[in-house]
């Protein structure tokens, strides 16, 4: 494989650092804009691995696409008892404030961000869902963007398939659930972690970019009013602040960001909001574990895709297993977001394992446990020597008139030795990630 | 069963005016065979548009947005209804309703406290309902401002004291200890200048049990709307863009009419 951007990869993160490819990072209660780190290295996905990538994400988002619907409506999977009641209604994602409400097109999760892994044993494995708000497809767009410049020939040497459609895609599905109006890309404004991300996704995609002061409802019709003062409707929001902050008339009282009667536009059938509210019951690390059983649910199919061994301590038997194992494993808390409840059980002290011993017995619905997954490093380059680091992949997955596995993703790595965690809220670093055409 | 008046008023005024001021009202009564609504008048000043909405737990909403400058918002909700606590009324059962919401989850105290009464409450959902109100009633007492809007049912019950909503929050939190089906209701009850909060119990159909007066709810009570708990249920919810401070009055007013 030629690697040549290596030899540009000093160009490469110049030219990132002048298009203000940044990451916010929150540590200790401060905002901290740092660059993220871009290796040249790409990972490379062979034709064959994507392909069943391809048709494992695609089933896998259909299914919790269905979950998402059947949960707001007739709860099926419930009455049925594939999916215990208590991990829907004792989710603090679960919102009833959702109940009933139709979305365009019954669509919920419009953009996914699927986290894998590749094993040693060449397996990919499933790690996480991120339903409500993934980011991150803006970093390998530009990353490959700016490689084409400082490295054209690489591009004319390899079968690479294009990953520049990544727009279009999110354009077409935006344009496929609109209620009637502009795409608008709703940011909490220059202060976010993924700022870049909104401004980038704006720009190639032709949404408005915009901030809540713009945007009011009339008649139930959300608009935008531009710098001149003229409005305009819009018909698909795509929103990058939580549900929490949404709308601080039926959430958060106290959100400055949101906008005021929101979710009301949204039951109305007025507004396309991507992606849609409520989302994260269905991508909590609750959930994940029956992933699986609702592909068997809904599409009658065996899963493509593998999860990672999970156990559920709810379930007594998990529980006994969770409890007399903890040292092998790692344990997940359910409730939170961005890896910072994520730990090893062979890396606890004495104290800290019974502690969270106790906590399991005591909430055990709160916790997941998984086995850790031996999975494959991938070069670095650090210091100018190539070194093996922890990587995943985060793939996007976008539903519209039909839904499409991206020919591409983010590659996050950990830039710590020993580390396994590759979050980039937690100072990581990204490559490209190549899928060969054939 | 009885012919019942009611009114109700809230009137907010500001210190200096606002422009930018959009508002939720959750006030107009859902006729029920347990509260036939006769006749209703809803008014707002100053008179801005409106438009209605419904939510998840089917209360009827009054939107709408100020973009001029006002420093006075009122609006007036009057009307009749037959009211019948003794009907039969099964629409709106929703399964979160067994489940806790965030403000009536349980804490450690709240939990001691089921698992001490539990054995003694009886059969019946209602046996039950009715016997865990009277086993809060003796131990909590009612006290004006020493909660707020935000107070959990485990921060009231920690101190013992606190108004209609935190006895309705207490007691939603030990029903859904219990597995029953239960929710909030907010709305007039004679007597009360101000609005009341009590609770609903599912048992073959609603029905109101008030802790704070720790009885059955009767015909002299009408629901304005209802949720899992105060926040779901609020009538009234704003957000004014402005610096201005802000003086909220309300009156009620609920008689029955001979």
């Amino acid at each position: 494989m030629n690697t040549t951007p290596v030899a540009n990869a000093k160009e490469i993160n110049t030219l990132m650092s002048r298009y203000g490819v940044k990451f916010g990072i929150y540590k200790n209660g401060t905002f901290k804009e740092q660059l993220f780190p871009f290796d040249a290295i790409p990972r490379v996905i062979t034709h064959k691995d994507f392909l069943k990538i391809e048709k494992g994400l695609t089933q896998r988002v259909d299914a919790l696409n269905m979950f998402l619907y059947d949960i707001y409506h007739d709860k099926k999977i419930i009455k049925d008892g594939v999916v215990p009641e208590d991990f829907i209604y004792m989710s603090s994602n679960y919102m009833p404030e959702c109940e009933g409400i139709e979305p365009s097109k019954k669509i919920y999760s419009h953009i996914s961000g699927i986290d894998l892994v590749e094993g040693k044993d060449g397996e990919w494995y499933i790690l996480e869902d991120n339903l409500r708000i993934p980011s991150g497809a803006s970093y390998p767009l530009i990353a490959r963007e700016l490689t084409r410049v400082a490295s054209p020939k690489t591009f004319e040497e390899n079968s690479i398939i294009d990953n520049r459609n990544y727009a279009k895609l999110l354009k077409n599905a935006m344009d496929y659930c609109s209620c009637g109006g502009i795409n608008a890309i709703l940011t909490p404004g220059r202060y976010n972690a993924a700022y870049f991300e909104h401004s980038y996704l704006a720009e190639r995609t032709g949404a408005a970019l915009v901030q809540s002061h713009e945007l009011f409802i009339e008649n139930n019709i959300l608009y935008h009013r531009d710098y001149s003062g003229s409005k305009s409707r819009v018909g698909t929001l795509y929103r990058r602040i939580s549900d929490d902050f949404l709308d601080p008339l039926t959430f958060n009282p106290e959100s400055l960001i949101g906008i005021p009667g929101l979710m009301d536009t949204y039951r109305a059938g007025n507004l396309a909001i991507i992606n849609a509210p409520g989302n994260g019951v269905a991508d909590d690390k609750g959930a994940y574990y029956f992933v699986p059983k609702m592909i068997k649910y809904y599409l009658g199919e065996e899963p493509i895709m593998k999860n990672a061994s999970t156990y559920l301590p709810f379930y007594e038997e998990d529980r006994k297993y969770v409890l007399e194992n903890i040292r092998k494993l790692v344990i997940k808390d359910v409730a939170e977001a961005g890896g910072y409840g994520v730990v090893f059980g062979d890396r606890l002290s004495k104290e800290e394992l019974d502690k969270l011993v106790e906590m399991i017995k005591l909430e055990p619905r709160r916790w997941i446990a998984q086995e850790v997954i031996d999975f494959k490093d991938l070069p670095i380059i650090e210091d100018g020597k190539e070194v093996m680091r922890k990587a995943d992949l985060r793939a996007f997955v976008i539903s519209g008139e039909k839904t499409t596995v991206w020919a591409s993703g983010l590659t996050r790595f950990t830039r710590l030795k020993d580390s396994f965690v590759v979050n980039s809220s937690q100072g990581g670093g990204f490559k490209d990630t190549w899928v060969l055409s054939r | 069963m009885k012919r019942i008046r009611f009114e109700y008023v809230t009137s907010l005024k500001l210190s200096v005016p606002a422009k930018e001021h959009c508002f939720s009202i959750r006030v107009l009564p859902r006729s029920t065979p347990r509260q036939r609504i006769q006749e209703l008048s809803f008014s707002l000043f100053p008179k801005t548009a409106v438009w209605e909405n419904s939510d998840s737990y089917g209360n009827k909403i009054i939107s709408g947005r100020y973009d001029f400058y006002h420093l006075h918002f009122q609006f007036t909700l009057s009307g009749t209804a037959i009211t019948d606590c003794t009907a039969i009324d099964k629409s709106g059962l929703l399964d979160c309703y067994r489940y806790p919401s965030r403000l009536t989850m349980p804490g450690s105290e709240i939990t001691q406290f089921y698992n001490a009464i539990k054995d003694e409450l009886g059969d019946s959902p209602y046996e039950r309902a009715m016997n865990a109100s009277a086993r809060l009633y003796e131990i909590f007492s009612y006290e004006q401002a020493v909660t707020n809007v935000k107070t959990t049912a485990e921060e009231a019950f920690k101190q013992k004291k606190g108004v209609c909503q935190d006895y309705a929050h207490i007691f939603l939190s030990l029903m859904r200890l219990d597995g029953i089906a239960c929710r909030y209701a907010a709305g007039l009850f004679a007597g009360e200048g101000q609005t009341h909060g009590w609770a609903e119990i599912f048992d073959g159909g609603w029905i109101g049990i008030d802790p704070t007066n720790n009885c059955r709810v009767g015909d002299d009570y009408i629901r304005l709307s209802h949720g899992r708990d105060f926040s779901d249920s609020a009538i009234d919810r704003g957000v004014i863009y402005s610096l201005s401070s802000q003086i909220q009055t309300v009156s009620a007013f609920l008689t029955e009419e001979k």
